[in-house]
C-alpha cells in the first residue's frame, strides 16, 4: 500500500454537498454514523434478574459522490452491534452476555438535512432486522440506491437484560457503529 | 440517635438517592465521522469485473469530515450476510480469508487531521483458475481509539465506515438457495423464530417470501411477509420471524417459502418442527436458601445503593428506641411525681 501526500481539498466538490454539510474539505462520499445520548437507568444492586430499558439516537450522514456540481449515491446501510459487558470492579463479578443487550424498537428517521426522506427508498427502518439482540450486527437504518443524501436521525429503543446478583462494579462494552454501502 | 448519626444519614440518603434516580450519559455527543470513497469511479464502492489471474491496480480516499484530529485505522475485512441479509464487514482482528486474500490492503494506522484524507493505493488480483461468479470483500476505517463511555453501565463506541470491493468474474451464473434448521430464541422479552438460510450458487440473492407459525394441530398462529436483504453468494445466514410476545413452551412447527425475484431460485420448507422450552432459571437467581447466600458481601456501592431499605430500617429502629426511651422517662417521672405528691388519703381528709 502507497500513502500519498495528504490532500487538504480536491476539486471536485459537488455545491450540494458543500451547502448540505458545511463544505467538507475531502472530496469523497461522506459516510459516516454514530450513536449518542445512549441512557440507561443506574443500577442497584439486585438478587433478581431485571431488564431495564434506555435509548439511544442515531445519526446517519451522506454527502454522496459528487462530481463537478452533481452529487449521486448509491444507498447505504447502518448496522450497531455489540460486545459483552465486561466486569471490572472488586467483586468478582462476571460479564453480562452482548446477547442480554437489544434493540427493541428502531424508530422512524427524521431528516436534519438533504434529501427528504421517501416512502419508496428512505432512509426507512429496514422490513426486517432492526430488533433483537446485539450479539450479531442488526441493521436499523438503510437508504435505497439514489435515496439518503443527507443527515437523518434515528431513535433506537433498547434494554440490558442484567442478571440477578450481578456484582457491584462497573460493565463496559463497545458498540460498534457501521455504515456500509455495498450489494 | 445523635446529631452527627443523623447528618451521616442524612448524606447517605442524598448519595443513594442520587444513584438510583440519575440518568447516566454515557456517549459522547458526536462519534468518529471517518469515510472511504473509490476514487477515479462512480459510486461509493468499487465494482469490477475480472477474469482470472488479472489484476487491477485501485485508490481509495480514506478522509475525516470531523472537527477534530483522530487516530484512524482501515484495513480489508471479509464480507458475511447478516441476520435477515445485508452487508456485514468482519471486525477487526478477525482474519482474513477468501475474497479478502485477492487485495493487497494491509492493516494501517493513520491521523487524520480535521476535514483532512489521505489516498491510499492498492491492487487486486484475481487467482488463476477463480470460477465464475460474484465475489466481494470489505474496506473499513474506524477510530482506533473506542469514545469513552462513562457511568457504571458503559458503552464505549466505534464508528466504521465500509465500503464493498464487489468482483464480478464473468462465467455461467448457478443460483442456488437452501434452508437449514429452524430454531427459536428470546431477545427483548419476544419470542423470535429463526430459519438458517445458505447460499451455495455464485450469485448474490435477495430472497423474499412468506412465514407461517402453527400450533401441533396445523392451526395457524401467526403469519408475516419477509423480505431479505442480500444473501452474497457462498455464505449462509440467519432469518429471523420476530413475534409479537413470548411463545408458551411447547411444540410447534414453521413454514417459510422464498424467492429470489432476479433469478428466480426458490427455496421452502413445510411444517418444519421446534420446541419452546420453559425458560431456563437464572444463573444469577440462586433462591433465598443459606447454602445459595451470596459468597461474597455487597460492596460500598451495592451498600448505598440499597441505603432506601437500611434507612428504613434504622429509622424504624431508631423510632422504636426513642418510643422506648420516652416511656421509660414518662414511667420515671411519674414515679418521682408520685414520690414527691402527698398521700391521696389526705387529699381526702383535706376535702373531707
Amino acid at each position: 500500500m502507497t500513502l500519498l501526500p495528504r490532500r487538504s481539498a480536491r476539486l471536485a466538490v459537488g455545491l450540494g454537498a458543500l451547502v448540505a454539510l458545511g463544505a467538507p474539505l475531502p472530496a469523497g462520499a461522506a459516510l459516516s454514523a454514530s450513536v449518542a445520548d445512549l441512557t440507561l437507568p443506574a443500577l442497584a444492586y439486585s438478587h433478581q434478574p431485571r431488564t431495564v430499558t434506555g435509548s439511544l439516537t442515531l445519526t446517519a450522514r451522506d454527502t454522496g459522490s459528487c462530481l463537478l456540481l452533481v452529487c449521486s449515491n448509491d444507498g447505504w446501510h447502518v448496522t450497531i452491534q455489540s460486545s459483552s459487558f465486561a466486569y471490572s470492579g472488586t467483586n468478582g463479578g462476571s460479564a453480562i452476555p452482548a446477547a442480554n443487550f437489544a434493540v427493541i424498537q428502531a424508530n422512524a428517521p427524521t431528516r436534519i438535512s438533504g434529501d427528504a426522506i421517501s416512502a419508496q427508498g428512505g432512509p426507512r427502518v429496514p422490513a426486517n432486522n432492526s430488533t433483537g439482540s446485539l450479539d450479531v450486527a442488526r441493521e436499523t437504518l438503510e437508504a435505497a440506491d439514489g435515496y439518503g443524501m443527507g443527515e437523518y436521525r434515528q431513535v433506537l429503543d433498547v434494554s440490558l437484560a442484567v442478571p440477578g446478583q450481578a456484582r457491584a462494579g462497573t460493565y463496559r462494552a463497545t458498540l460498534t457503529v457501521t455504515i456500509s454501502a455495498g450489494p | 440517635m445523635t446529631r452527627r448519626t443523623r447528618t451521616r444519614l442524612g448524606a447517605s440518603a442524598l448519595v443513594a438517592a442520587m444513584s438510583l434516580t440519575a440518568t447516566l450519559p454515557v456517549l459522547a455527543a458526536d462519534g468518529a465521522r471517518l469515510g472511504l470513497t473509490p476514487v477515479g469511479q462512480d459510486g461509493t464502492y468499487f465494482e469490477l469485473t475480472l477474469e482470472p489471474g488479472e489484476t487491477r491496480g485501485l485508490e481509495v480516499e480514506a478522509a475525516n469530515f470531523g472537527d477534530a484530529d483522530v487516530l484512524a485505522r482501515t484495513y480489508a475485512a471479509d464480507v458475511y450476510t447478516i441476520v435477515n441479509g445485508g452487508f456485514g464487514a468482519d471486525l477487526f482482528g478477525e482474519e482474513p480469508t477468501g475474497t479478502t486474500t485477492w487485495l493487497s490492503y494491509p492493516t494501517e494506522e493513520m491521523t487524520l487531521g480535521r476535514r483532512d484524507a489521505q489516498i491510499i493505493s492498492f491492487e487486486v488480483r484475481v487467482p488463476d483458475g477463480t470460477p465464475p461468479g460474484e465475489y466481494v470483500a470489505a474496506l473499513v476505517i474506524e477510530n482506533v481509539e473506542p469514545i469513552r463511555g462513562s457511568g457504571s453501565v458503559a458503552v464505549d463506541q466505534v464508528n466504521r465506515s465500509a465500503i464493498a470491493v464487489a468482483i464480478d468474474v464473468p462465467g455461467p451464473r448457478r443460483p442456488a438457495l437452501r434452508m437449514g434448521a429452524v430454531g427459536h430464541h428470546v431477545a427483548g422479552e419476544r419470542s423470535v423464530v429463526t430459519f438458517e438460510i445458505e447460499n451455495p450458487g455464485n450469485v448474490h440473492l435477495k430472497p423474499a417470501g412468506s412465514f407461517r407459525l402453527l400450533d401441533p394441530g396445523r392451526s395457524e398462529l401467526s403469519s408475516a411477509e419477509l423480505a431479505m436483504d442480500s444473501v452474497y453468494a457462498g455464505t449462509s445466514t440467519v432469518l429471523e420471524a420476530p413475534l409479537a410476545d413470548l411463545l408458551p413452551a411447547g411444540d410447534y412447527c414453521a413454514e417459510l417459502r422464498l424467492s429470489d425475484p432476479e433469478t428466480g431460485v426458490t427455496a421452502a420448507i413445510e411444517c418444519r418442527p421446534f420446541s419452546v422450552t420453559p425458560p431456563a432459571a437464572d444463573p444469577g437467581d440462586r433462591g433465598s436458601g443459606s447454602r445459595n447466600l451470596p459468597l461474597r458481601l455487597p460492596s460500598t456501592d451495592a451498600l448505598l445503593a440499597a441505603a432506601p431499605v437500611s434507612l428504613l430500617v434504622a429509622l424504624g429502629f431508631g423510632l422504636l428506641a426513642a418510643a422506648l426511651i420516652l416511656a421509660a422517662r414518662r414511667r420515671r417521672r411519674e414515679r418521682d411525681r408520685g414520690r414527691r405528691a402527698p398521700p391521696a388519703a389526705g387529699h381526702d381528709r383535706i376535702g373531707s
